[in-house]
């Protein structure tokens, strides 16, 4: 199943703002039974959040986040059937919106769709990854009566393995246990890494002939990393705090960020050539990780009105140990995305130290933060890991293994 | 940027390179309220010249001492000058938001204890090692007599500690191993002599104005006017924690019990070490994962280990133990390089003392407190300490586990087990009840000795 990564920016009314934020102060409080945005019966969805950015300069406006299987109308269709009062009510507190008859529409129209987008566990739906965790802890729990009473050692990794099968063909519903598609088809594989080679190529064959052109850049470049002015005050605690009553409250966390872009052609279209190569690598990383990073759901940046850099990100664990990964795995890329918005850290050569500054990159970051004033997660237990894991129980669960792949297999419990 | 050499050490308080464990197995710690602005100042200026420094070869008492955030508003630090301090040290240990982070739930939350938090504040603490008891009882009078003599402090709370170098804490098993060197401090072969594995860790990780894993200083904090007040300095993390010795082990009993219900203390203290990650002895599991080779009171201070090459599955040392968890190594991400050099950014230097009696049986409540005065040292309470209790120790994810926090001093959530790796497959034991209780704490900054001076006269 593959999975869809946009948000939907709507204009807010300056006049309906307050009762916006309340109205979803209230879906927050109770995500799972409030009246409006009835979320867990949306069975396509595994991420989604709504955050209100507000600057002095433009209009308020409304970013509704999500993260879904398969395509917009398909997931729109859930959605309206399921929440059609909710979301009408949400959205008359924006403009260009009247009625619920163009709900959809409306909707539709003001899909954003990302520059470049990560997900973690490709090709695995929301439902599967529910049910795989069902049928890991049917397992788990099958194990700990069988050991109640025998020791683990009185079986060989085949016996035990064939009481697990046994059990699983025998008590366990086929929904849970029969073989899931391949993360991937072939063709999906294919393509982006086809792409991938193509771009480089063409990139590297340009960057060459095009010498003189890629030295003035170069010099360009600098010129501009001199001249930047980067953020050396520390975020405010007031700020900080705030951003922190809602965190670490499930296993994973949620970070939506808005950065203004550096003002002048030359850092947008920087920024959106940046963008383009991250999504190239995204889309050809087949580990699961963005840049090395293993405890991403979904994250993914937007450019907003050709001035404002938009990241959401769904992780795993505390906010301290993702920045933390960001500085230790993914600083160059990271640091060639951000280092076109104001304030980040001082810079070299678009990717050279940057996000390496830790205090201040970690004070930039708190510092562009928004509040998540809605978020929700399909799966508040599990990381990318254990989705991963839960995975590959279900996947080889039925089939036939060698003694050392069982032996692999029974690890992951 | 200067690198930490020994120059700096006659300006860093004594407690901060040593434990002084060695030559001083006795300790006090007394909690102090700053009652009379001008009177405290007097009695600082007096106490000032008794501070033990780094270069101060003592071998009767050390006394150091170490300020609150309330404290050095109270002494003259301007409102800017303060939020030039650490977010956790200017907000303090026991608000909600460190609470949740920390893990301070059930019977460890704050409104329960007993000091720090805001029903009974702390502003000044001093922490009084002696060679003896006799010299510890004296050192403790002459200090009592001198802070209700000063009429500008109140004794809070004075917390006596156990002696050492019985080293081993209340549930039985030897502590204080691993311990990072210092760059700059010259222990890198004490350290390896001692556990045969020494991990140099840049200065600033540890002491304020210097590099830290990342080349780059942690903020210096400023005050009286001056940016580099916080020099030499460091924050102290001061946790008291109650430990319910009668359940650690009757719990192990219980967990223990074949299917006539006999439980043999070999396999008590085997399932222990599994939750410690090192036999009684000390013995790390993974290097012996079998057996314990020594038998207590003889002590393995073993710490030539690693995770990657020799327990990657947990098979010796379960992924979630104690100090696996506390300690990570090389394990995390399936890349020993990596792993070591982000884990060093998260050290901490610890100097608690365990404090109460030693159970005379351990299955036995006995109604008597016992515990540990948890203490360590950090340049960065968020990166460091926090970070440790919140990203490793509570964390129920914490490298794909399910559903577990630190089967040692975790808090408990609904349904929490506890995996023990092994061949063909991992056993589970369930309902862990919470080994230890915080019954106190509070974040201190510890300033060096120039600091010190100003604090003491305010100018």
């Amino acid at each position: 199943m593959k999975q869809t990564v946009l948000t939907i920016i709507t204009e807010i009314d300056p006049l309906k703002i307050a009762s916006l934020k309340e109205l979803l102060a209230k879906i927050q409080s109770d995500l799972y039974h409030n009246p409006y945005l009835p979320f867990p019966s949306l069975t396509l969805l595994h991420f989604a959040s709504f955050v209100i950015v507000q600057n002095s300069a433009d209009a308020p406006f409304l970013i509704f986040e999500n993260n879904f299987d398969g395509d917009l109308s398909s997931y729109l269709d859930q959605l309206l059937g399921f929440a059609e009062n909710g979301i009408d009510q949400i959205y008359k507190c924006c403009k260009g919106y009247h009625q619920p008859q163009q709900l959809k529409a409306f909707l539709t129209a003001n899909v954003v769709k990302p520059n470049a987008y990560h997900i973690g566990n490709v090709g695995r739906a929301a439902k599967d990854v529910s049910n795989n965790r069902q049928l890991r802890i049917i397992l788990e729990t099958y194990l700990d009566k069988l050991f109640g009473t025998t020791k683990p050692e009185a079986y060989t990794s085949n016996q035990l393995r064939k009481n697990l099968q046994e059990y699983v063909n025998t008590q366990v519903s086929p929904a849970l246990s029969q073989p899931l598609p391949p993360h991937q088809t072939f063709a999906e594989k294919l393509m982006p890494q086809v792409w991938k080679i193509l771009v480089l190529a063409l990139a590297g064959v340009l960057a060459i002939a095009l010498f003189p052109i890629t030295l003035g850049f170069i010099y360009w470049l600098r010129r501009h990393e001199r001249a930047d002015r980067p953020y050396t005050d520390p975020a405010s605690l007031a700020h900080v705090d705030d951003l922190m009553k809602t965190e670490n409250f499930i296993t994973q966390n949620h970070l939506a960020s808005i950065t203004a872009i550096k003002p002048g052609p030359f850092r947008l279209y920087l920024l959106k050539a940046v963008l383009f190569a991250a999504n190239l690598l995204a889309r050809t990383s087949n580990k699961g990780t963005l840049s090395g990073i293993p405890s991403i759901h979904f994250a993914h940046w937007s450019i907003i009105g050709n001035n404002q850099l938009l990241f959401l990100s769904n992780f795993d664990g505390s906010w301290s140990s993702y920045l933390d990964d960001f500085i230790d795995k993914a600083s160059t890329g990271l640091t060639g995305i951000w280092s076109n918005t104001v304030g980040f850290p001082e810079t070299r050569f678009l990717v050279l130290d940057g996000a390496r500054d830790e205090l201040h990159f970690k004070a930039f970051a708190r510092g562009m933060q928004v509040p998540s004033l809605v978020w929700y997660c399909a799966y508040p237990d599990l990381t990318v890991q254990h989705i991963d894991k839960d995975s590959a129980i279900r996947e080889e669960v039925l089939t036939n293994l060698s003694e050392e792949d069982t032996k692999k297999w029974l690890k992951l419990f | 940027m200067a690198k930490l050499d020994a120059s700096s050490f006659s300006d860093i308080q004594g407690f901060v390179l040593s434990s002084y464990a060695g030559n001083m197995p006795c300790a006090n710690y007394l909690l102090l309220k700053i009652t009379e602005l001008g009177l405290c100042r007097q009695w600082l200026s007096q106490l000032t010249s008794l501070i033990t420094t780094g270069t101060d070869r003592k071998t009767d008492f050390s006394l150091n001492i170490a300020f609150t955030a309330p404290a050095l508003q109270q002494l003259g630090l301007t409102a800017k000058e303060l939020q030039s301090f650490s977010a956790p040290f200017q907000e303090g240990m026991s608000t909600p938001l460190r609470q949740q982070l920390l893990g301070d739930n059930g019977n460890s939350i704050p409104g329960n204890w007993s000091w720090g938090n805001p029903e009974n504040p702390v502003d000044i603490l001093l922490l009084l090692f002696a060679s003896g008891e006799e010299q510890l009882a004296a050192q403790l009078l002459l200090l009592e007599t001198g802070i209700s003599n000063s009429g500008g402090v109140a004794l809070i709370k004075s917390l006596a500690a156990g002696r050492q170098p019985d080293a081993e804490e209340h549930f039985g098993f030897l502590d204080g191993i691993g311990q990072p060197v210092i760059e700059g401090t010259g222990r890198e072969q004490k350290q390896l002599s001692r556990t045969g594995h020494a991990t140099v860790v840049k200065a600033g990780e540890f002491i304020l104005g210097y590099e830290n894993e990342m080349l780059k200083p942690d903020p210096l904090p400023e005050g009286f006017n001056r940016a580099d007040f916080g020099l030499n300095g460091t924050y102290l993390v001061f946790r008291q924690l109650e430990q319910h010795v009668n359940e650690f082990w009757n719990y192990l009993d219980k967990t223990t019990r074949d299917a006539s219900g006999v439980s043999s203390r070999a396999a008590q203290e085997k399932l222990g070490a599994k939750i410690v990650g090192r036999w009684k002895s000390g013995t790390p599991l993974t290097n012996h994962p079998h057996t314990d080779p020594v038998v207590p009171p003889v002590v393995n201070q073993d710490n030539n280990f690693s995770f990657a090459a020799k327990d990657d599955a947990g098979f010796g040392c379960p992924i979630g133990a104690h100090i696996r968890r506390t300690n990570p190594r090389d394990s995390l991400f399936n890349d020993p390089e990596v792993s070591l050099r982000t884990v060093k950014r998260h050290r901490i230097i610890r100097r608690g003392r365990s404090y109460g009696d030693r159970s005379a049986n351990v299955y036995i409540n006995d109604g008597k407190e016992r515990g540990l005065h948890f203490i360590c040292l950090n340049s960065n309470i968020e990166r460091q300490f926090e970070f440790i209790q919140q990203s490793w120790a509570n964390n129920p994810s914490f490298d794909a586990l399910n559903n577990e926090t630190d089967p040692l001093i975790g808090q408990r959530n609904e349904g929490n087990v506890f995996s023990i790796q092994g061949c063909p497959a991992r056993t589970r034991i369930h309902n862990l009840p919470e080994f230890v209780t915080t019954k106190g704490g509070a974040y201190f900054f510890m300033p060096g000795i120039a600091a010190l001076k100003k604090i003491a006269t305010g100018a």
